[in-house]
């Protein structure tokens, strides 16, 4: 872990951007600096008992730079993106995206996620996407309990969706290798542009 | 009229019987719709968190295949699905250079932009109200419904640009109305029930779901109405688990689009209704 570097806020000039602000801005088009505060967006927020940081403190730590911080939080892996921050924010700062930039960069430096879960369950789903191309539940699921040792308790929510036929139990495929292919493309893509 | 049909993953497992009634519906109104055989996964909830190009591309591959097909406008049922198809043109419009890299991708250039419509848009259009209240042959209005529309059809509302009011939409009770059925005033319509965190975070998924439920049952409501498949599920199958906690609902939740098929004529037994966790027969019975 790198050293937090601490910017006082009296020291913010005009015109000043923090580097986790500015990679923010630049990957996802989305300012920052534009917050003000008010605090709307917590208040909106359905999920912000259960953060560590509300979103109104990530917003203004992402600001002052404070990567170790807030990367290390659960905040941005609890976040459902259901766009209450976004949608009412009157300074229009793109919470909800800033959310997902941060865990873009997590998974990328390789931070050890705060909910594991969740962090696992989009990995996994994704890999089945790719796999498919299509989602597959049962699939998701499982493998999840696996993985995170919750098989128990999950067991019987699964099995009531089976009892339902609510759960495919064997995965379809759906234009796999043309998905493949998108995967691929994506992947290259992703790399000459970090690199340009 | 034809539109293009995005019947994805959701639709064809968890929420099989959502894809069911719709068919009927749109069927009753003469509207004809049509799948796009190339689709893939629109990467809904998964892949924007790991890659904002991928998220991008993957809607965006399916309106390319929906333009391939000739038609210029597609009906999304699943609401993360029409969330993403939205975030996507929004994003692809305001950065020219994804765009450019983007039809590299998917070997596609875009000629026109594709209307991506929810089916509470479509259902919504003038023409159709009086169709479907010219339709009806079932009297549905001993129901006390409140409809939910949850967070990814209205938010973030410049993106989605959903036709409705992103804090108090009205068009989901429109169409009930339409065809008899009394929708309740409320005030969680669209409040999150936190679906993606539904098998990672249980614990959580249970207290928003029980204040949702709580302020349905609070107005006197005896079943909601919703337009999405992870809402449905949701609302649904955690009511069990409250219960072993000793808070009864018994709400059942029907998709919008079940609700409006009886009330038109399609017979109970066309539609999917015992897929459904919490019972929802029996209150329907009192009018036959
Ligand atoms: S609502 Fe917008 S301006 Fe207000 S605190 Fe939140 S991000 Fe900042
Ligand atoms: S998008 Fe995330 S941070 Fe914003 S209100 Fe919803 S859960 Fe909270």
């Amino acid at each position: 872990m790198t050293e937090t570097q601490v910017v006082l806020e009296y020291e913010l000039l005009p015109g000043h951007i923090s580097e986790l602000a500015g990679n923010i801005k630049a990957m996802h088009g989305v300012d920052a600096n534009m917050c003000y505060q008010c605090g709307k967006c917590t208040s909106g927020c359905p999920l912000n008992e259960y953060m560590d940081m509300t979103p109104t403190q990530v917003i203004h730590a992402v600001r002052l730079g404070l990567k170790d911080i807030v990367l290390n939080s659960n905040t941005y892996w609890l976040c459902v993106a259901c766009g209450t921050c976004t949608g009412r924010c009157p300074q229009d700062t793109g919470l909800l995206m800033v959310m997902d930039a941060l865990a873009n960069i997590a998974i990328k430096e390789g931070i050890k996620p705060r909910e594991p879960a969740v962090a696992e369950f989009y990995r996994t789903g994704l890999n089945l996407v790719k796999r498919y191309g299509m989602m597959y539940e049962a699939g998701v699921a499982g493998l999840l309990s696996l993985k995170t040792g919750t098989l128990g308790r999950d067991f019987g929510l699964g099995l009531r969706m089976l009892k339902k036929g609510k759960l495919e139990v064997i995965p379809h495929s759906q234009n796999a290798d043309e998905m493949k292919k998108i995967f691929q493309r994506v992947a290259k893509k992703e790399q000459e542009l970090a690199g340009s | 009229m034809k539109y293009a049909y995005y019947n994805s993953c959701s639709l064809r497992s968890t929420g099989r019987e959502y894809h069911q009634s719709l068919m009927r519906v749109f069927d009753k109104l003469e509207i004809e719709l049509e799948e796009p055989k190339k689709w893939v996964c629109c990467g809904s909830t998964l892949a924007h968190n790991s890659s904002v190009l991928l998220a991008e591309t993957l809607p965006l591959k399916n309106l390319a295949e929906i333009e391939k097909m000739g038609l210029d406008e597609v009906v999304v049922p699943c609401t993360a699905c029409y969330n993403r198809f939205k975030v996507a043109q929004y994003e692809d419009d305001e950065d020219r250079r994804v765009k450019k890299e983007i039809e590299e991708i998917i070997e596609h250039k875009f000629e026109k932009e594709i209307g991506v419509f929810h089916p509470l848009e479509i259902l919504a259009r003038e023409d159709n109200l009086a169709k479907l209240k010219s339709l009806v042959v079932r009297d549905l209005s001993h129901l006390k419904v409140v409809s939910y529309y949850g967070c990814l059809l209205v938010r973030p509302h410049k993106e989605t640009g959903f036709l409705d009011n992103p804090e108090y939409p009205m068009t989901m009770d429109k169409i009930l109305s339409a065809v008899g059925i009394k929708t309740i005033d409320w005030s969680h319509k669209v409040e999150c029930c936190g679906g993606s965190l539904s098998i990672t975070r249980p614990d959580i998924v249970l207290d928003l779901t029980s204040r949702i439920l709580n302020d349905a049952r609070s107005v006197g409501a005896n079943a909601v109405a919703v337009p999405c498949t992870f809402c449905q599920l949701n609302l649904d199958v955690r009511q069990e688990d409250l219960a072993k906690k000793g808070v009864r609902y018994d709400l059942p939740i029907y998709y919008f689009t079940e609700l409006v098929a009886l009330a038109i004529g399609v017979p109970e037994k066309d539609l999917m209704l015992g897929k459904h966790f919490v019972e929802s027969e029996q209150v329907l019975t009192r009018a036959v």
